[in-house]
């Protein structure tokens, strides 16, 4: 899977399940400024543990690493490289 | 996901003003004729059910603004007489019927709403206003009252839980002082949205499925403040204002602790751990925490409430430490979101729709015992939107909740938190609340 693949799996899952309708979210929207909060980064979490079977190790869970749809993608991709 | 309903219908509003400054009607105004309340503010009509039986407490919240100057009151009263929103909350019936969904219905009357002025205080959150109860069968909803303390400009506005929660509380501030401008385009996004038809099997089988849980959660042993004092009568209420840097250094302590987003999980952790030393001997903790349930990105409704809950049972004896309350609040939530729970409990709420406040409160305190929670929590972080000209520092009064008696509130605003107890005489002393307060603010700030 590639880092533009992961960014479109979480774009969708924030368009269809945290955000309300016809709110526009790109791979660099810094997430906090669209209302994004702690309980939907946690969900985002758990979405990416169901959708590709991928406990984030405790380091990762920093909010430096949560601030936009890439920034999580990238976690994802660089997961996929080491 | 949709939660809250109106029947959609909207009517072109007729200004009818007797106050000196109407609302700009050149504005092109749409107002709901009707807002059915959704299963939310039905738990809140139960609660006021509640109140009416024990006759403690009361199920309204506060708001304090300290302003930054008295001019800036001035500014906030020219939106307050200007503003279409307020004039709507001003002339709304709570119909109420036996049988049937209760709505707020627009009456048009020409009532207005103003700021009330009073001399100083002596007390920076006055008792006088915080026990001035809004009543619903007098249809108050939203009060706000100008005083000074200390020789500073404060507003504190009060909210009936019954048609705002937390979340629209912030929000109509962020209205008063012009940061929500209401206009023709935005109006109808600050009301709640038309209700969308579920399959009524699946929302019985969401109702067993909260049920469930919320009967694992809320089992035998459980811990909840014992009646120590009968003569006492009234709630009391303490606050503490923590300063930037020891707000840094809690979030600090939060991550030490191994909370990741935000302090929420961090802030229960210690007032669970003060809750188990200094006032129960328990070691099971019962505690629903509230769950935002707008959808994010949008500025959301103002009116009704939007908060689900996510149950935690909690072990905590003397010795357990707050890390490891913070991975018992953590597992739960991971288990509870990862199968929708805040989703499926609001679907139960809705249910209380259909049936009236004295049933419902029959029901609760039967399968509950009449326990709400060991104590309950809220905790909220002021958005980016704030108006600082005008606005210098503002604090959360939550609700004299009976039963349980005890709340805590946690709020931040301009990076600096604070947090409000509320609490029953009958069951705490000021002795007790002094050492809870202490124990809490040295779990909070603990190297």
């Amino acid at each position: 899977m590639t880092q533009e693949t992961y960014e479109s799996d979480i774009i969708t899952f924030l368009t269809n399940n945290i955000l309300a309708e016809g709110v526009v979210v790109t791979p660099q929207t810094v997430l906090r400024e669209t209302g994004i909060d702690s309980y939907s980064i946690v969900e985002i979490i758990l979405f990416i543990e169901r959708q590709y079977n991928y406990v984030m190790p405790d380091h990762l869970l920093k909010s430096e690493n949560f601030v936009t749809v890439a920034t999580i993608a990238a976690l994802l991709n660089n997961r996929q490289i080491h | 996901m949709q939660l809250f309903s109106t029947t959609g219908k909207f009517i072109k509003k007729r200004y009818n003003h007797r106050g000196p400054s109407p609302p700009d009607s050149s504005i092109m105004t749409f107002l709901p004729k009707k807002i059915y309340l959704n299963g939310s503010d039905c738990f809140h009509l139960m609660l006021e059910k509640s109140r009416e039986l024990t006759r403690e407490g009361n199920n309204q919240f506060y708001l304090c603004v300290q302003l930054q100057t008295r001019e800036a009151l001035e500014t906030i009263e020219q939106t307050v007489q200007q503003s279409p929103l307020l004039d709507w909350i001003a002339n709304i019936r709570l119909i109420n019927p036996q049988i049937g969904v209760p709505f707020f219905r627009y009456m048009n009357q020409g009532n207005t709403l103003t700021v009330r002025h009073h001399e100083n205080f002596t007390e920076q959150f006055p008792a006088q206003l915080l026990n001035d109860t809004l009543s619903l069968k007098n249809n108050s909803f939203f009060r706000i009252d100008a005083y000074s303390f200390n020789g500073k400009q404060y507003l504190l506005l009060t909210f009936h839980h019954v048609l705002f929660d937390g979340k629209g509380a912030g929000m109509m501030l962020q209205h008063l002082t012009g940061q929500l401008p209401v206009d023709n385009t935005t109006f109808s996004s600050l009301f709640p949205q038309q209700l969308k038809w579920k399959n009524p099997l699946r929302q019985w089988q969401n109702l067993i499925r909260v049920k469930k849980q919320v009967e694992q959660t809320n089992k035998a042993e459980t811990a909840y403040l014992e009646v120590k004092n009968n003569r006492e009568t009234g709630f009391g209420m303490t606050s503490h204002l923590f300063s930037e840097e020891e707000t840094a250094f809690i979030r600090e302590n939060a991550i030490k602790n191994g909370v990741r987003f935000g302090l929420n999980f961090f802030q229960v952790a210690c007032i669970a751990k003060a809750f188990r030393t200094v006032l129960t001997e328990t070691d099971s903790q019962w505690v629903p925490i509230p769950y935002n349930g707008r959808k994010r990105g949008v500025p959301g409704a103002i009116i009704s409430n939007h908060t689900s809950f996510i149950f935690h049972r909690l072990n905590v004896t003397p010795e357990t430490s707050l890390r490891e309350i913070a991975v018992q609040l953590q597992q739960q939530m991971n288990e509870q979101l990862k199968c929708g729970l805040p989703e499926k409990y609001n679907d139960l709420l809705q249910l209380m729709r259909f049936f009236p406040a004295w049933f419902n409160h029959l029901v609760t305190t039967q399968s509950s015992k009449g326990k709400i929670a060991s104590f309950l929590y809220s905790s909220t972080e002021a958005g980016e939107k704030e108006n600082t000209e005008l606005v210098k520092q503002q604090w959360i009064l939550p609700p004299f909740s009976y039963p349980p008696g005890f709340t805590v509130n946690f709020y931040t605003y301009h990076n600096r938190l604070n947090f409000h107890i509320v609490f029953s005489r009958k069951h705490v002393d000021s002795e007790q609340i002094n050492t809870f307060k202490t124990t809490l603010i040295h779990l909070l700030t603990q190297k």
